[in-house]
């Protein structure tokens, strides 16, 4: 089993709806963002375009993230995705620089929510799962994947740009998905990363 | 009092100060550290994953392992100046790589968790090879010094590993994916900055430096300024490319202040004042000062050129918190006291003077 995502470029309205599910979904805090769609213009009027980019972490198969970190604590799951182990992190944030896709995050401080008045209660609870001086990253929804549902940025994409699924099943909609778009790419190939996020 | 009275006295008043200063600087140091772990890292500028700790952890290492080559290299016969600084030498490296310890520990979010690096290591990451070949050349460098007699293999051994250090550091960067670090001569330039830093050391601490010291490092100035101009020679030729976005930063953007200082002050005013024919021997420990600080800069420059411009995001800024900064001075002074510690309290009751001196 290898999970992966395919995510449709010209589906995507660039609107951050996953990115907000995201959050929603993990409680990450002020400015951390799992995932995050980039904006680029190109081309001037008339001919000008916008192009929407989500980016996440790729769940690679040979991650550099894992290779570089000195404890273990970053590893590929059987079921393909790479997750970190919060009790076993010390916080060197030698993956953040070995990812090629700066799509990990250090938490500083489970103390500053959304708003001045101090944490809502939601806000107390969701920070508890994120353990300050320590990396973290998208896992897939995990806790979502085991319960059979989708990860909640697939859930909520309102253009149904986003596809998750296992890349080793042949019936899969992901497989299929690759299969009739041959030209499917992924980000930063050169990196020998081989993601198992694809773009078409 | 005649004037060489004077300036002895002189001497004396500032040798008596370093070891208070650089004490309260250790102080300081730890007590950053210790606000640190209280507040959490969020006391840190976090816009870059890795910032001034990594530096200086980079520096000192550098320097560790710069004054154990020297100390090798006057073993085998060369650098007959250096003498009877040998033991002085071995004192100053193990103080750095302690204090380069020092410095990663402040920069762990985690630093309890440290004992990882026995539980679980992942022998695929760099991280670990630097901790085991510190560990190891810090263990090899007490014996040598601790051994009653000189080992000319022990000291070479020695030599080895330390160079094996400056040498994973600099891959830590250059296997990057980052563009700006991918280059296969960053090993080199660790190589040749952690000399700098250990000649320059050796030309601050020492009373009537050997002028040959002095034109070792009128020798590697400009070769470390000449690798700086060929990565950016490099990076930037082919115009629109991830390495040329990084080097503008150094050239022409945010970061240009600092990589021209790092040229005028760190190399060219130095190289002026070891070349000045009338120089005094003040002028020489000023140049050499430069030098070191001129290593920390490059460094420092070097990290966040290749940080600022993440993939597909915009710019960051990055300039050290104070507590960011005290720490830095804590580790620096933390090497300079343990280093005259070491020489006051351990160089004459080390076995190896015991044998001397008889």
């Amino acid at each position: 089993m290898r999970y992966g995502m395919v995510i449709s470029l010209s589906r995507c309205i660039g609107c951050n709806s996953c990115s907000v599910a995201c959050k929603h979904e993990n409680g990450t805090g002020p400015g951390v963002f799992w995932r995050r769609v980039v904006i680029t213009e190109s081309g001037k009027y008339p001919q000008a375009a916008m192009h929407a980019l989500p980016l996440l972490c790729n769940h690679c198969e040979d991650p550099s993230c894992a290779k570089v970190c000195p404890v273990k604590a970053t590893r590929v799951n059987a079921d393909g995705v790479v997750t970190i182990d919060a009790k076993k992190c010390i916080g060197c944030r030698y993956c953040m620089t070995a990812c090629p896709y700066n799509v990990r995050s250090f938490v500083t401080s489970n103390t500053k929510g959304y708003y001045d008045e101090g944490l809502t209660d939601y806000e107390k609870v969701a920070y508890e799962d994120h353990k300050v001086g320590t990396v973290e990253k998208c896992t897939f929804c995990t806790q979502r994947v085991e319960e059979g549902r989708d990860p909640a940025c697939v859930a909520t994409c309102p253009a149904k740009a986003l596809f998750f699924g296992d890349l080793d099943d042949p019936g899969s909609q992901v497989t299929k998905l690759l299969a009739d778009n041959p030209n499917a790419k992924s980000l930063k190939p050169e990196a020998g990363t081989k993601p198992k996020v694809f773009y078409i | 009092m005649t004037n060489s009275a004077s300036n002895e006295a002189k001497r004396s008043t500032a040798g008596n100060l370093i070891l208070p200063v650089a004490g309260l600087l250790a102080v300081i140091g730890i007590a950053c550290w210790v606000v640190q772990l209280i507040a959490g890292p969020s006391v840190l500028a976090d816009t870059i994953p890795w910032g001034v700790y990594i530096a200086a952890f980079f520096l000192l290492a550098g320097a560790g392992s710069g004054l154990v080559i020297l100390a090798a290299a006057n073993s085998f016969g060369f650098l007959s100046a250096l003498k009877d600084l040998r033991r002085s030498l071995l004192i100053g490296a193990a103080a750095s790589y302690i204090a380069a310890g020092f410095m990663i520990l402040m920069d762990l979010g985690q630093p309890v968790r440290i004992f990882n690096f026995f539980v679980s290591p992942n022998f695929t990451s760099m991280f670990v090879w630097d901790f085991l070949f510190l560990a190891l050349t810090l263990v090899l460098v007490l014996v040598c010094f601790f051994r009653k007699g000189e080992n000319k293999v022990l000291i070479g051994l020695t030599a080895v590993t330390a160079l094996g250090i400056v040498l994973i550091e600099g891959w830590i960067l250059a296997v990057n994916p980052i563009a700006v670090w991918s280059s296969a001569l960053i090993p080199v330039v660790f190589l040749v900055e952690a000399l700098i830093v250990a000649v320059a050391l050796v030309l601050t601490a020492k009373k009537d430096a050997p002028e040959g010291l002095s034109k070792i490092l009128i020798g590697l100035l400009p070769l470390v300024l000449l690798f700086s101009l060929i990565e950016v020679f490099t990076g930037n030729y082919m115009g629109a490319s991830a390495e040329a976005a990084g080097m503008k930063l150094l050239i022409t953007g945010s970061l240009a202040p600092f990589y021209w200082g790092w040229i005028v002050l760190g190399v060219l005013l130095p190289l002026v004042l070891l070349l000045w024919k009338g120089k005094s021997a003040s002028l020489v420990k000023v140049a050499a000062v430069l030098a070191i600080c001129g290593v920390l800069l490059a460094k420092m420059n070097l990290l966040i050129a290749g940080q600022a411009l993440p993939f597909e995001g915009a710019q960051v800024t990055y300039f050290p918190s104070l507590i960011e900064i005290g720490g830095l001075l804590g580790g620096l002074g933390l090497a300079v006291f343990l280093f005259v510690i070491g020489s006051n309290y351990l160089q004459d009751k080390s076995p190896a003077a015991v044998s001397k001196d008889e």
